[in-house]
């Protein structure tokens, strides 16, 4: 009597579950996508006061959309937030959306995490709402797939001395030559001719230099890791060895090598540095230094007129991931929607940075006169790459190899050689 | 016969309660100490870079441990371990020594202030003394390069951090700093444990304050010697936070560290299996040093 009981029993909760799971799948094909109760996590570089409280208004207006989603912004320093989308994508949890720079992106494309978002690219217009190239920025590595969406762009830019400048009666360069001139007449003049730290601020020059010395289609090899042309290494070569001369000439301020590049902007407030290159982050931090300042790219054409490549990437890009359900895949496309908009753009200008997306004209930003004057100085310039970010672990090698060229303890043959050889390996 | 079986089974069921107290701390050791070790003595011979699914064409068998005994920047992180070894312990230990000595057999007033104002350093965290010795070796603005030019000696106000020749002597100051501290509070105790009668005898013998300080308290504290070289060698294989928050192992590869290079490898470089296999080398490094050294001891 007891068997039959038993197997009545389980023949009865199977067909319940199998029920259960019937109306289960009915019922999710039925139910409103913004009705879904589910949570959203989203992680990006920015964790500084004004991007939080953009991030937060976002929040504030997919809730209405999605009044059953609980939003976390896990938002940290640059320092640890590649590490916590590595340590959430490989416990099996990660991140439904995320804001990462290249670096970040590219395990996690190869690994399959991340979302193709070309039907929401041709969808939404995504494109021509950006500045050309934006969304391709990032996708070069990935021939017929686009995995993210650019936001802001990074330029370094040289931030000069209007009074040294003017005292010396000297003009903003718009050649290599005019530039070094620059620093030569200053330093003669008793001042610092160009504000200089440990790093990164010589690999920056570095980079310029190369990018302006060899053909674009060279630079773009180089950093999809695809080959490594005679010219690359000859101008990575030379820019090295015209760095040195630089630093031996006393361009640069005395020991500058052991200055924290985060004393920079301060340094240059104290009025004795004509130039200083830095990047549009640190827009508002010379700001309060008091310098009657202005900014130009970083001349490093060798022509008057000739096209200038100045390392301004796209700063980091959206990426949503290949594990989101769909509710959490609106969200993230929504999301993008709103960042992609004049409203929220105006909102990034406040913050110093520079959207990628095309404005249209908005009512004047508190900091809208600097923005203005940083966006007229790189206007004529064109889009050039931050070429440490070609492959982990590479900007460590490139900074150390610079710092033994300058001082002294290798040729920039051998740094050229160290540099390679790493790029050349299979990781 | 009864009481017999009765007092043999209780005795039974106590032979394993010492096991039963010990097992909770032993799961957790294995959990976390013997299973990582095994695990990362695993991925050392793998190429894994930490995000990508972990399968056999992963396995390479020992290629990251020749690569690694080939890379120039890790004979260099293990020459300035060793120099780590050599100087930052031998002369917190010597300074330490001297400076317990003082504290504990001189007649001056304050000692148990002097003792909390030698261990002060050992308070703070590596980040709060990596700000402030930035903030002290700064080129520009920095405490002892003002101090040096206020001296007159302004040629002497170098980048100490920004010089190969300078950087990694500027790290070990500061591990010194930090170790004598510690290394002194250490010997007060074990100098007062001292037997006075040796002394006594001593002096009724007509000892001096040295021949009493290096025939009676060296031997005597011998020991205490042995364990505290013991940990500082230890630590001086493990340093990293210091090297990480004031140099980042620069300028060139002048103040790289092993531990350094692991960061770096695994978490920036996303070359987990190479540094999993450095971290074995270390470990072993750490290993057969501390043995060598344990076998000395016995020996005395």
């Amino acid at each position: 009597m007891k068997k039959p009981l038993l197997i009545l029993t389980a023949l009865g909760l199977c067909s319940a579950m199998m029920l259960s799971g019937c109306s289960g799948k009915a019922g999710t094909t039925s139910t409103n996508i913004t009705q879904v109760k589910t949570t959203f996590r989203f992680i990006t570089a920015n964790s500084d006061a004004g991007s939080n409280k953009i991030f937060a208004e976002a929040v504030a207006t997919l809730q209405k959309k999605y009044p059953n989603v609980t939003f976390t912004n896990d938002s940290s320093a640059s320092g640890t937030y590649n590490d916590k989308i590595k340590l959430a994508s490989v416990s099996g949890n990660p991140y439904n959306m995320i804001y990462t720079d290249d670096l970040g992106l590219a395990p996690l494309a190869e690994n399959n995490d991340l979302l193709d978002l070309t039907p929401y690219i041709k969808k939404y217009n995504w494109i021509n709402k950006q500045l050309p190239g934006t969304t391709n920025f990032y996708n070069q590595r990935y021939p017929n797939h686009e995995y993210t969406v650019g936001m802001n762009s990074a330029p370094l830019v040289v931030f000069y001395n209007k009074t040294i400048f003017k005292k010396l009666g000297l003009q903003v360069p718009t050649t290599l030559a005019q530039f070094e001139n620059c620093m030569k007449v200053a330093s003669a003049n008793g001042y610092i001719g160009l504000e200089d730290a440990a790093q990164p601020q010589n690999l920056w020059l570095l980079e310029s230099l190369v990018q302006n010395a060899v053909p674009l289609q060279d630079v773009i090899n180089w950093y999809y890791l695809k080959s490594a042309s005679p010219a690359f290494a000859t101008a990575y070569e030379n820019a090295g060895t015209l760095i040195k001369s630089w630093s031996d000439a006393g361009y640069f301020r005395k020991n500058y090598q052991g200055v924290n590049y985060g004393e920079t902007p301060q340094l240059f407030g104290q009025g004795k540095s004509a130039m200083s290159f830095d990047g549009n982050w640190n827009l508002s931090t010379y700001q309060t230094t008091g310098v009657n300042f202005g900014m130009f790219p970083l001349p490093c054409n060798t022509t008057a007129g000739a096209p200038n490549y100045i390392i301004n990437p796209v700063n980091a890009a959206w990426a949503i991931s290949s594990k989101a359900n769909p509710t959490q895949v609106a969200i993230g496309v929504d999301l993008i929607n709103l960042m992609m908009s004049n409203s929220y753009a105006a909102q990034w200008e406040t913050t110093g940075a520079l959207p990628t997306y095309k404005m249209t004209s908005t009512a004047p930003t508190a900091n809208q006169q600097t923005v203005d004057q940083l966006t007229a100085a790189i206007k004529k310039s064109k889009f050039g790459f931050y070429l440490d970010n070609a492959k982990p672990g590479i900007l460590d090698l490139m900074t150390k190899e610079l710092q033994i060229v300058l001082a002294g303890q290798e040729t920039s043959k051998q740094m050229w050689n160290n540099v390679n050889a790493f790029w050349s390996q299979n990781y | 016969m009864k009481d017999r079986s009765k007092k043999q089974q209780i005795h039974g069921n106590y032979k394993s309660l010492p096991y039963a107290f010990v097992l909770p701390g032993m799961i957790l050791f294995v959990l976390i100490v013997v299973l990582p070790v095994i695990q990362t003595f695993v991925l050392s011979l793998t190429d894994w870079d930490g995000i990508s699914p972990l399968n056999l064409h992963s396995f390479v068998g020992f290629s990251n441990y020749t690569q690694a005994f080939t890379t120039p920047q890790l004979l260099t992180g293990l020459k300035n371990n060793i120099l780590f070894a050599i100087v930052g312990v031998s002369i917190p230990i010597i300074l330490g020594l001297a400076q317990a000595s003082v504290i504990v057999n001189s007649k001056i007033k304050f000692k148990n202030l002097f003792q909390i104002i030698l261990f002060l350093p050992q308070l703070l965290s590596s980040i709060v003394m990596s700000i402030m010795w930035l903030a002290i070796y700064d080129p520009v603005n920095g405490v002892l390069n003002n101090l040096l030019k206020m001296l007159g000696l302004g040629k002497m106000a170098v980048p100490w951090l920004g010089l190969s020749s300078t950087a990694i002597y500027a790290i070990l100051i500061i591990g010194v700093w930090g170790g004598c501290g510690f290394n002194t509070l250490i010997y007060c105790s074990a100098i007062r444990a001292v037997d006075p009668a040796m002394f006594e005898a001593a002096t009724i013998d007509g000892a001096g304050s040295l021949q009493k300080f290096w025939w009676i308290t060296i031997p005597t504290i011998r020991k205490t010697t042995t364990t505290l070289l013991l940990f500082s060698l230890i630590g001086a294989f493990n340093q990293f936070d210091l090297v990480y928050q004031m140099t980042q192992g620069g300028p060139g590869y002048s103040t790289y560290v092993i531990s350094y290079d692991i960061y770096e490898s695994a978490f920036v470089g996303n070359r987990v299996g190479f540094a999993c296999a450095v971290a074995i080398i270390l470990a072993g490094l750490i290993f057969l040093v501390s043995r060598v050294f344990l076998h000395f001891r016995e020996d005395e």
